[in-house]
């Protein structure tokens, strides 16, 4: 995504120990609106809060000095790949759970069926082992159970 | 039973009114409402009172703005004579806040985020 104009909102008070809100105008027109700390402020932020870790809803651009040159570098790099990380920062908190479940859910299955396809390798491989077996019983068992791979593939 | 009388009554509208119909605001022993901005600030804030982590989060930040002990993040806005932002410095909500002379700041809306930059370019006319 191409940046058209990066604007501050706030007043920088210390260029090392602040934390603003930048609107970034896009060539198409949109305006994304995300947060920018340094690493000092975080830290100090931490402190006031008596916490060792930054609140999870502080989803923010990490820089360490807030100067012009320094926002228009974070900003770009937050630009690329049509945006990810620039949408990101600007819709997480109107991301739905439900979205997250979804791709939990997603994971899950494939995770299934990862471990059955592993153990249809593993049976295969038991069964090839048999000296009893002649190799048309063999090949017939070895035919079943790439049958049911397929099936599980065609998921 | 206690009798309200119309004086009383009077002084709630007039509150209710300030915080734009927002009942559940709190009443703050240091700072004043004046929310009635129009019909584009009061969606704005529609939309945060929407969402209920964000509304949770402006009861939090306008409890803390009103506890003198408290750390709150209040940044003066670029542009603007006397308004400033509470906020977190995540994506959630921003309040906006006017520091007039001689008198308690005034909360006059609040909105989300990426709602900063059309809620304030609103403001522009009457606060600069």
């Amino acid at each position: 995504m191409l940046i058209r104009n990066i604007r501050i909102l706030d007043e920088i008070t210390d260029i090392e120990n602040d934390s603003i809100d930048v609107c970034v105008d896009s060539e198409d027109g949109y305006t994304f609106t995300v947060s920018i700390a340094t690493t000092k402020h975080l830290l100090q932020r931490m402190d006031e809060e008596k916490s060792n870790f930054s609140n999870p809803n502080e989803l923010i651009i990490v820089v360490r000095k807030l100067t012009q040159e320094i926002i228009t570098e974070a900003l770009e790099a937050y630009a690329e790949d049509n945006a990810f990380w620039l949408k990101l920062h600007e819709f997480a908190s109107e991301i739905d759970i439900s979205v997250f479940d979804e791709l939990q859910a997603k994971h899950v299955k494939e995770s299934i069926e990862f471990n059955l396809l592993s153990g249809l390798d593993d049976l295969e491989k038991e069964i090839n082992k048999f000296d009893k077996l002649n190799n048309a019983q063999k090949s017939n068992l070895a035919a079943k159970i790439e049958k049911l791979a397929q099936l599980l593939d065609s998921q | 039973m206690e009798e309200i009388s119309d004086s009383e009554t009077e002084e709630d509208e007039c509150r209710l009114e300030s915080k734009a119909g927002f009942k559940e605001l709190p009443d703050g022993k240091n700072f004043l409402y004046n929310m009635d901005q129009g019909r584009g600030l009061k969606n704005q804030a529609k939309k945060v009172w929407k969402n209920p982590k964000a509304k949770q989060e402006v009861l939090r930040m306008l409890n803390r703005f009103d506890d003198e002990n408290a750390n709150i993040q209040e940044k003066p806005l670029k542009g603007f004579k006397n308004l400033t932002e509470l906020k977190n410095s995540g994506p959630g909500p921003r309040i906006l806040i006017y520091r007039g002379k001689n008198e308690p700041p005034t909360v006059i809306g609040f909105c989300m985020r990426n709602d900063l930059d059309a809620t304030l370019a609103k403001l522009k006319a009457k606060y600069t």
